[in-house]
């Protein structure tokens, strides 16, 4: 004989219906607001973006018609496009000076605020204002005028006795550094970021610490650096992808050239070169997978790392 | 394998190259269906500033008091933004109807089928051309087909000040010198000038003045057939010309090449730290003015461009101009504006020559005789022509690819004055480029 057991259904609450109607009616209705964006990322971003994945296989000069090449723009590319490795070149140096240098003087200037000094609101506020306004158009060409032949910064090495008539700007050896002079001095932000994360390091550790008799660097080293290693990663990350994006004080300083002999040729003004001056769209449109492609290596390249070197607290 | 695209697919997909980290874009205009009357609405783009644009609006006025039943509208946009959105939207399809252009590249746009052919609109005298000069018209030419109607022109010469060179109790430079006799009277010149300042601004990398060279020579820059005119030794020799000037000391540095390439009144010429340098016509004035602001000598002469052959003149002659493109579907007012802005007395006398010297004769005579007319535009007009006149000018050709041409030739003149690459390697990178951006 065997018997069959009913698995009891559960009982259903007495207002599921109603709730699953409302759950409906919220889920339209956060659909219905969602909608503008969604339209606008399928057909502004979207769908452009998935062109020039079309158009990085083809020869496409604007005008005129595509032709498909295949692998060609990505073959001339690594091959035979000198220019294209030295934007890559140019890129990698200023992200690898100048992510760092901005972290570095960010967290400084952050502990140094974090210490409760008086006036703290307005050392953040002038601190932080490079950073809304030295990405602008106005401060890259204000920066010409400050590193050329007979700028403001050779005026002021003359007033401490070295006179010279150097173009920091116009030399190949130089014109990067004033970049990277130029994104350091935005380190506002960042600092701010950094002076959030410290506020929320409890005192409690650093007491602890003192009462094991840890120093200053010791507390920084074994307390400040671990707790604000989310707050690193972060930042550092946001970095890296705006030195991949750089442009703007590229484009102004070298008239849009990338020179002095390439020397400021960052891969996005390369791109732009490609794309609007030589009207070559299909291997512009190359390179910008390219750069898709390595700037995601690099973010996948630094989650990686996270897992060993960040401290979120709960493990 | 080939694909066709519609024109708006090539207008999102020009616009999507960029996507992943820049945009572009251009807005679009109207016009109304052609009737053959005068009688639509059209649009005119153009180069320039605000200063400009009101000029324009001006003529504008001018034209709809003429033709009260059309209106034109003025879109303006500076230099390097406007080049940019006549791509994008001409692979749109979406020019206005009066398209501004210039003899440096209209070219790719003619060759492209983007521009029509204004020689039936010639023939019918909807357009006059009848007071332009022959070689002035020749610079909106491909193959002896009228594509831009030049409405102001302008001519590379050599220019020098004449205060500084009376200060420095050296020889003014004269008519009919080779560039050794150039180069002589700057090695000549330069012991006698104050600290800091130069013979002349450094001009190996400025493609003007390189075409001037090739010319000169007896060469062309570009062939028939829209190749290089050129051999790699006659680069390398302009190269090597302007290298040997720096060496001796009498150029601008290389390192200060972005300034000589910045604003016009911030040119070592300009804030008097160069004497002499190639100039348009029309800067010739502002560079005075400048200087004058300064409170430096600033009276500034000018002869024709070297050349090693009497006969051949050096003064390369470029126009800027209206253009129709073929998507305009109100030819006649289209016709009816370029022939307005071409010809009209009174549209001149309210332009100013503002973008070139007006290129019609009689508007020229108006200029000169008008009170109101600002001296310096007077000054340009009388200068071009005494060219016209003694025909001491010369055309060249404008292939598409001609911008990236340019840059690569600074780009590699400067790679070696830095010491960064042998002439022979730049000139070899040069024409690996060049050849590229022809084909």
């Amino acid at each position: 004989m065997t018997t069959t057991i009913e698995r009891p259904l559960a009982p259903a609450p007495p207002d599921a219906g109603r709730g699953r109607a409302r759950r409906r009616r919220e889920n339209l209705a956060g659909y219905a607001f969602m909608t503008p964006w969604l339209l606008g990322f399928v057909f502004i971003i979207g769908g452009p973006v998935l062109v020039s994945l079309y158009l990085s296989f083809t020869d496409y000069a604007v005008l005129g018609e595509a032709e498909w090449i295949g692998a060609e723009n990505y073959v001339r590319m690594f091959t035979s496009d000198p220019r294209f490795w030295a934007a890559l070149r140019v890129t990698f140096i200023y992200l690898l000076v100048s992510v760092p240098l901005v972290q570095v003087f960010a967290l400084f200037l952050a502990t140094v605020l974090n210490r409760g000094i008086r006036g703290l609101p307005a050392y953040r506020a002038v601190f932080y204002v490079p950073s809304l306004i030295g990405g602008s158009v106005a401060i890259a060409i204000l920066w010409r005028f400050i590193f050329e032949s007979d700028g403001l910064f050779n005026n002021l090495l003359g007033f401490v006795g070295i006179e010279t008539s150097h173009s920091w700007i116009g030399t190949p050896s130089t014109a990067l550094s004033t970049l990277i002079v130029l994104n350091v001095w935005q380190f506002g932000a960042a600092m701010i970021i950094y002076l959030a994360g410290l506020k929320n390091v409890p005192l409690e550790l650093y007491e602890a610490a003192q009462i094991d008799g840890a120093g200053a660097w010791r507390q920084f080293r074994s307390i400040t650096l671990p707790m604000l290693s989310p707050v690193i990663f972060f930042n550092v990350l946001m970095n890296v992808v705006a030195a991949f994006q750089a442009f703007n004080s590229a484009y102004v300083v070298s008239n849009g050239s990338g020179g002095p002999a390439d020397s400021t040729l960052f891969y996005t003004l390369y791109l732009y070169q490609r794309g609007f001056v030589d009207f070559d769209m299909g291997y512009a449109s190359a390179l910008g997978w390219v750069l898709l492609i390595i700037s995601g290596a690099v973010a996948a390249l630094l989650f990686t790392l996270s897992r060993r070197v960040v401290y979120y607290g709960d493990e | 394998m080939s694909m066709k695209h519609t024109r708006t697919a090539s207008s999102v997909a020009a616009i999507a190259a960029g996507a992943l980290a820049l945009t572009a874009c251009g807005a679009g205009g109207g016009s109304s269906a052609p009737t053959g009357e005068v009688d639509g609405a059209i649009a005119y783009g153009f180069w320039g500033n605000p200063s400009r644009g009101e000029k324009v609006n001006a003529i504008a006025d001018l034209f709809e008091a003429e033709y009260p039943d059309a209106s034109v509208t003025g879109e303006v946009a500076d230099y390097y933004s406007y080049i940019e959105r006549l791509t994008v939207r001409a692979a749109g399809g979406d020019l206005p109807c009066a398209t501004g252009t210039q003899s440096t590249f209209f070219a790719q746009y003619a060759d492209n089928k983007v521009l029509r052919p204004l020689d039936d609109l010639i023939e019918s005298g909807q357009i006059d051309t009848s007071n332009i000069p022959e070689d002035v018209l020749a610079a909106g030419q491909i193959d002896g087909t009228q594509y831009m109607i030049p409405t102001g022109t302008f001519v590379r010469l050599l220019a020098y000040n004449a205060d500084m060179v009376a200060t420095a109790g050296a020889e003014p430079l004269t008519e009919g010198m080779t560039w050794e006799d150039y180069a002589t009277w700057l090695r000549d010149l330069q012991p006698a000038l104050p600290a800091g300042v130069y013979a002349a601004e450094n001009e190996g990398g400025l493609m003007f003045t390189f075409t001037s060279w090739v010319v000169g020579h007896g060469a062309e820059v570009f062939t028939e057939d829209g190749e290089l005119g050129f051999d790699k030794d006659m680069l390398a020799d302009y190269f090597q010309y302007w290298l040997d000037l720096g060496d001796d000391g009498v150029i601008v540095p290389p390192a200060s090449i972005p300034e000589q390439n910045g604003a016009l009144e911030l040119t070592p010429m300009a804030t008097g730290s160069a004497v002499a340098a190639t100039r348009d016509i029309p800067h010739i004035y502002i560079n005075e003015q400048a200087l004058a602001g300064a409170g430096l000598p600033s009276n500034i002469d000018q002869v024709s461009m070297p050349t090693e052959d009497p006969d051949q003149s050096a003064n390369i002659l470029g126009s800027n101009g209206i253009s129709i493109p073929e998507s305009c579907d109100d030819i006649p007012t289209a016709a009816a504006w370029t022939d307005f802005f071409a010809n009209d007395i009174d549209a001149a006398l309210a332009f100013q020559s503002d973008n070139g010297i007006v290129t019609n004769t009689e508007a020229q005579d108006a200029l000169l005789e008008d009170a109101e007319t600002p001296e310096g535009v007077k000054q340009n007009v009388t200068i071009l022509r005494g060219l016209t006149e003694s025909g001491d000018l010369t055309t060249s050709r404008y292939p598409a690819g001609l911008n990236t041409i340019s840059n690569e030739l600074l780009r590699l003149y400067q790679s070696a004055a830095f010491g960064e690459m042998s002439v022979d390697d730049a000139v070899d990178a040069f024409f690996v480029s060049a050849e590229d951006a022809l084909r």
